[in-house]
Protein backbone atom coordinates (compact mmCIF):
# COMPACT_ATOMS: atom_id res chain seq x y z
CA UNK A 1 0.00 0.00 0.00
CA UNK A 2 0.97 3.45 -0.78
CA UNK A 3 0.41 6.66 1.28
CA UNK A 4 1.36 10.42 1.54
CA UNK A 5 1.41 11.83 5.00
CA UNK A 6 1.13 15.50 5.77
CA UNK A 7 0.94 16.93 9.65
CA UNK A 8 -1.82 19.94 9.76
CA UNK A 9 -1.01 20.97 13.25
CA UNK A 10 -1.53 17.32 15.42
CA UNK A 11 -3.92 16.49 12.75
CA UNK A 12 -2.40 13.58 10.67
CA UNK A 13 -3.40 13.42 7.07
CA UNK A 14 -2.70 10.20 5.45
CA UNK A 15 -3.57 10.29 2.19
CA UNK A 16 -4.28 6.17 0.39
CA UNK A 17 -2.72 6.56 -3.20
CA UNK A 18 -3.66 2.89 -4.39
CA UNK A 19 -7.28 2.14 -5.88
CA UNK A 20 -8.16 -1.08 -4.63
CA UNK A 21 -8.30 -1.91 -0.90
CA UNK A 22 -9.05 -5.56 -1.16
CA UNK A 23 -7.90 -9.16 0.92
CA UNK A 24 -4.92 -9.64 -0.29
CA UNK A 25 -3.41 -5.65 0.66
CA UNK A 26 -6.07 -4.87 3.64
CA UNK A 27 -2.98 -6.49 5.68
CA UNK A 28 -0.34 -3.85 5.02
CA UNK A 29 -3.29 -1.20 4.91
CA UNK A 30 -4.33 -2.24 8.52
CA UNK A 31 -0.33 -2.73 9.58
CA UNK A 32 0.22 0.97 7.99
CA UNK A 33 -2.56 2.39 9.84
CA UNK A 34 -1.92 0.91 13.19
CA UNK A 35 1.91 2.17 12.65
CA UNK A 36 0.45 5.34 12.99
CA UNK A 37 -1.78 5.01 16.18
CA UNK A 38 0.66 3.69 17.83
CA UNK A 39 3.45 6.45 16.95
CA UNK A 40 1.95 8.53 18.81
CA UNK A 41 -1.04 10.30 16.58
CA UNK A 42 -4.57 10.26 17.96
CA UNK A 43 -6.14 12.43 15.13
CA UNK A 44 -6.10 11.03 11.92
CA UNK A 45 -7.58 11.95 8.31
CA UNK A 46 -7.58 9.19 5.55
CA UNK A 47 -7.82 10.68 2.10
CA UNK A 48 -9.37 8.10 0.08
CA UNK A 49 -10.23 10.29 -3.17
CA UNK A 50 -7.83 7.54 -4.96
CA UNK A 51 -10.25 4.47 -3.60
CA UNK A 52 -12.54 3.16 -6.42
CA UNK A 53 -13.00 0.00 -4.99
CA UNK A 54 -12.90 -1.14 -0.94
CA UNK A 55 -14.20 -4.82 0.37
CA UNK A 56 -14.84 -6.38 3.38
CA UNK A 57 -11.70 -6.94 4.42
CA UNK A 58 -10.49 -3.38 3.82
CA UNK A 59 -13.25 -1.91 5.74
CA UNK A 60 -12.26 -4.97 8.86
CA UNK A 61 -8.85 -3.35 9.15
CA UNK A 62 -10.39 0.31 9.06
CA UNK A 63 -12.26 -1.13 11.97
CA UNK A 64 -9.65 -2.38 13.38
CA UNK A 65 -7.88 0.61 13.51
CA UNK A 66 -10.72 2.95 15.45
CA UNK A 67 -10.37 -0.29 17.65
CA UNK A 68 -7.05 0.51 18.54
CA UNK A 69 -7.49 4.27 18.57
CA UNK A 70 -10.71 3.50 21.04
CA UNK A 71 -11.88 6.53 22.83
CA UNK A 72 -8.40 8.35 22.92
CA UNK A 73 -8.50 10.21 19.16
CA UNK A 74 -10.11 9.90 15.99
CA UNK A 75 -9.78 8.23 12.19
CA UNK A 76 -12.30 10.00 9.88
CA UNK A 77 -12.54 9.47 6.24
CA UNK A 78 -12.54 11.63 3.67
CA UNK A 79 -12.84 11.69 -0.29
CA UNK A 80 -15.84 8.69 -0.09
CA UNK A 81 -18.04 9.63 -2.81
CA UNK A 82 -19.95 7.25 -4.72
CA UNK A 83 -20.07 3.77 -5.16
CA UNK A 84 -17.29 3.67 -2.42
CA UNK A 85 -19.49 5.28 -0.03
CA UNK A 86 -22.57 2.90 -0.80
CA UNK A 87 -20.59 -0.09 0.80
CA UNK A 88 -19.80 2.07 4.13
CA UNK A 89 -23.49 2.34 3.80
CA UNK A 90 -24.46 -1.10 2.85
CA UNK A 91 -22.60 -2.17 6.18
CA UNK A 92 -23.90 0.55 8.30
CA UNK A 93 -19.89 2.04 8.72
CA UNK A 94 -21.28 5.13 7.50
CA UNK A 95 -22.98 5.47 11.46
CA UNK A 96 -19.01 4.67 12.58
CA UNK A 97 -17.22 6.87 10.93
CA UNK A 98 -17.58 10.53 10.24
CA UNK A 99 -17.03 11.24 6.41
CA UNK A 100 -16.17 14.60 5.00
CA UNK A 101 -16.13 15.51 1.23
CA UNK A 102 -12.29 17.36 1.51
CA UNK A 103 -9.27 16.67 3.88
CA UNK A 104 -10.04 20.59 4.65
CA UNK A 105 -13.62 20.07 6.37
CA UNK A 106 -12.08 16.57 8.31
CA UNK A 107 -9.00 18.32 9.29
CA UNK A 108 -11.22 21.46 10.86
CA UNK A 109 -13.54 18.82 12.59
CA UNK A 110 -10.70 17.16 14.35
CA UNK A 111 -8.73 20.23 15.48
CA UNK A 112 -12.07 21.45 16.96
CA UNK A 113 -12.10 18.23 18.42
CA UNK A 114 -9.06 18.50 19.90
CA UNK A 115 -8.85 22.82 20.50
CA UNK A 116 -5.27 22.91 18.73
CA UNK A 117 -3.85 25.49 16.18
CA UNK A 118 -3.55 24.55 12.59
CA UNK A 119 -0.16 24.85 10.70
CA UNK A 120 0.99 22.78 8.35
CA UNK A 121 3.96 20.73 7.74
CA UNK A 122 4.85 18.01 5.07
CA UNK A 123 6.31 14.38 6.07
CA UNK A 124 8.43 12.72 3.94
CA UNK A 125 7.66 9.20 3.71
CA UNK B 1 -26.16 -1.29 -15.09
CA UNK B 2 -25.92 1.47 -11.77
CA UNK B 3 -22.93 2.56 -10.88
CA UNK B 4 -23.56 1.41 -7.38
CA UNK B 5 -25.22 -2.22 -8.43
CA UNK B 6 -22.33 -2.85 -10.30
CA UNK B 7 -20.39 -2.17 -8.07
CA UNK B 8 -22.19 -4.66 -5.30
CA UNK B 9 -21.84 -7.66 -7.71
CA UNK B 10 -18.00 -7.26 -8.18
CA UNK B 11 -17.96 -6.51 -3.99
CA UNK B 12 -19.76 -9.60 -3.54
CA UNK B 13 -17.64 -11.88 -6.56
CA UNK B 14 -14.56 -10.36 -4.50
CA UNK B 15 -16.11 -11.76 -1.43
CA UNK B 16 -17.02 -15.05 -2.39
CA UNK B 17 -13.49 -15.61 -3.84
CA UNK B 18 -12.03 -14.27 -0.93
CA UNK B 19 -13.82 -17.23 0.78
CA UNK B 20 -12.69 -19.99 -1.16
CA UNK B 21 -9.45 -18.75 -0.62
CA UNK B 22 -9.58 -18.43 2.51
CA UNK B 23 -12.32 -21.13 4.12
CA UNK B 24 -12.14 -23.68 0.90
CA UNK B 25 -8.17 -23.55 0.92
CA UNK B 26 -6.89 -22.06 4.41
CA UNK B 27 -5.15 -19.39 2.26
CA UNK B 28 -3.23 -22.27 -0.01
CA UNK B 29 -1.52 -21.40 -2.90
CA UNK B 30 -1.91 -23.70 -6.20
CA UNK B 31 -5.20 -24.05 -6.12
CA UNK B 32 -8.10 -23.05 -8.16
CA UNK B 33 -10.78 -20.81 -7.94
CA UNK B 34 -12.91 -20.42 -11.25
CA UNK B 35 -15.71 -17.24 -11.89
CA UNK B 36 -18.17 -18.01 -14.00
CA UNK B 37 -20.09 -15.29 -15.54
CA UNK B 38 -23.41 -15.32 -17.87
CA UNK B 39 -26.80 -13.37 -18.06
CA UNK B 40 -29.91 -16.01 -17.96
CA UNK B 41 -33.46 -15.83 -17.54
CA UNK B 42 -32.75 -12.07 -17.36
CA UNK B 43 -30.58 -12.39 -14.52
CA UNK B 44 -27.20 -11.40 -14.16
CA UNK B 45 -25.41 -15.07 -12.16
CA UNK B 46 -22.05 -14.91 -11.02
CA UNK B 47 -20.86 -18.62 -10.43
CA UNK B 48 -18.09 -18.86 -7.60
CA UNK B 49 -16.57 -22.46 -7.41
CA UNK B 50 -13.70 -24.44 -5.38
CA UNK B 51 -12.47 -27.74 -4.87
CA UNK B 52 -11.39 -27.20 -0.90
CA UNK B 53 -13.12 -28.04 2.15
CA UNK B 54 -17.17 -27.00 2.22
CA UNK B 55 -19.34 -24.41 3.56
CA UNK B 56 -20.24 -25.15 7.27
CA UNK B 57 -23.86 -25.94 7.60
CA UNK B 58 -24.38 -22.93 9.99
CA UNK B 59 -22.71 -20.90 6.86
CA UNK B 60 -24.83 -22.12 4.23
CA UNK B 61 -28.34 -21.91 6.28
CA UNK B 62 -26.87 -17.75 7.30
CA UNK B 63 -26.83 -17.37 3.15
CA UNK B 64 -30.91 -17.45 3.73
CA UNK B 65 -32.02 -16.43 7.36
CA UNK B 66 -28.89 -13.61 7.18
CA UNK B 67 -26.84 -12.93 10.43
CA UNK B 68 -26.93 -9.80 12.92
CA UNK B 69 -23.58 -8.66 11.90
CA UNK B 70 -24.73 -4.87 10.77
CA UNK B 71 -26.72 -5.04 13.63
CA UNK B 72 -24.32 -3.15 16.09
CA UNK B 73 -24.32 -0.24 18.45
CA UNK B 74 -22.38 2.48 16.65
CA UNK B 75 -21.04 4.06 19.04
CA UNK B 76 -19.42 1.18 20.86
CA UNK B 77 -16.28 0.84 18.95
CA UNK B 78 -15.53 -2.88 20.82
CA UNK B 79 -18.40 -4.22 19.66
CA UNK B 80 -17.71 -3.11 16.17
CA UNK B 81 -17.17 -6.12 13.91
CA UNK B 82 -14.09 -6.97 11.72
CA UNK B 83 -14.98 -9.79 9.70
CA UNK B 84 -17.78 -11.98 9.00
CA UNK B 85 -19.55 -9.77 6.77
CA UNK B 86 -18.97 -11.15 3.50
CA UNK B 87 -22.00 -13.56 3.32
CA UNK B 88 -24.47 -11.00 4.98
CA UNK B 89 -22.79 -8.26 2.11
CA UNK B 90 -23.33 -11.30 -0.38
CA UNK B 91 -27.06 -11.64 0.89
CA UNK B 92 -28.33 -7.78 1.00
CA UNK B 93 -27.08 -7.03 -2.03
CA UNK B 94 -27.97 -9.62 -4.67
CA UNK B 95 -31.42 -10.92 -5.21
CA UNK B 96 -30.56 -14.82 -4.69
CA UNK B 97 -27.14 -16.41 -2.66
CA UNK B 98 -27.19 -20.11 -2.96
CA UNK B 99 -24.62 -22.34 -2.67
CA UNK B 100 -24.08 -26.14 -3.23
CA UNK B 101 -21.40 -29.20 -2.48
CA UNK B 102 -21.55 -32.38 -4.32
CA UNK B 103 -18.14 -33.24 -2.47
CA UNK B 104 -16.24 -32.23 -4.72
CA UNK B 105 -16.95 -29.05 -5.85
CA UNK B 106 -18.41 -26.47 -4.50
CA UNK B 107 -20.51 -23.39 -5.96
CA UNK B 108 -21.94 -20.40 -4.77
CA UNK B 109 -24.02 -19.01 -7.11
CA UNK B 110 -25.04 -15.09 -7.00
CA UNK B 111 -28.04 -14.27 -9.03
CA UNK B 112 -29.32 -10.24 -9.70
CA UNK B 113 -32.29 -9.43 -11.79
CA UNK B 114 -31.88 -7.07 -14.66
CA UNK B 115 -33.96 -4.50 -15.98
CA UNK B 116 -35.12 -4.52 -19.59
CA UNK B 117 -33.21 -1.38 -20.02
CA UNK B 118 -29.40 -3.66 -18.74
CA UNK B 119 -30.37 -6.17 -20.68
CA UNK B 120 -30.50 -4.12 -23.72
CA UNK B 121 -27.16 -2.51 -22.65
CA UNK B 122 -25.81 -6.09 -22.60
CA UNK B 123 -26.68 -7.29 -25.64
CA UNK B 124 -25.79 -4.17 -27.65
CA UNK B 125 -22.36 -4.33 -25.85
CA UNK B 126 -21.99 -7.76 -26.59
CA UNK B 127 -23.02 -6.98 -30.49
CA UNK B 128 -20.44 -4.02 -30.43
CA UNK B 129 -17.17 -6.33 -29.81
CA UNK B 130 -18.68 -8.99 -31.99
Amino acid sequence: MRFEQTMVGDVLVAKVLDSRIVADVAPRFKHQLIGYITGGNRSIVLDMRAVSFIDSSGLGALVSSLKVIGRDGDLVLCGTGGTVASMFKLTRMDKVFRMFSTTEEAVAALTLDSGVSVEQAPLSN
Amino acid sequence: MDPVDAYRVELCAVEAVTNAIRHAYGNRAGDEVSVTVCIRDNKLEVEVADTGLAMLAAQVSQLSTGSDVFEFDARDRASLPIGGMGLQIMRESMDEVSYQSDGKVNRLLLSKRLSDQELDSVKNNVGARD
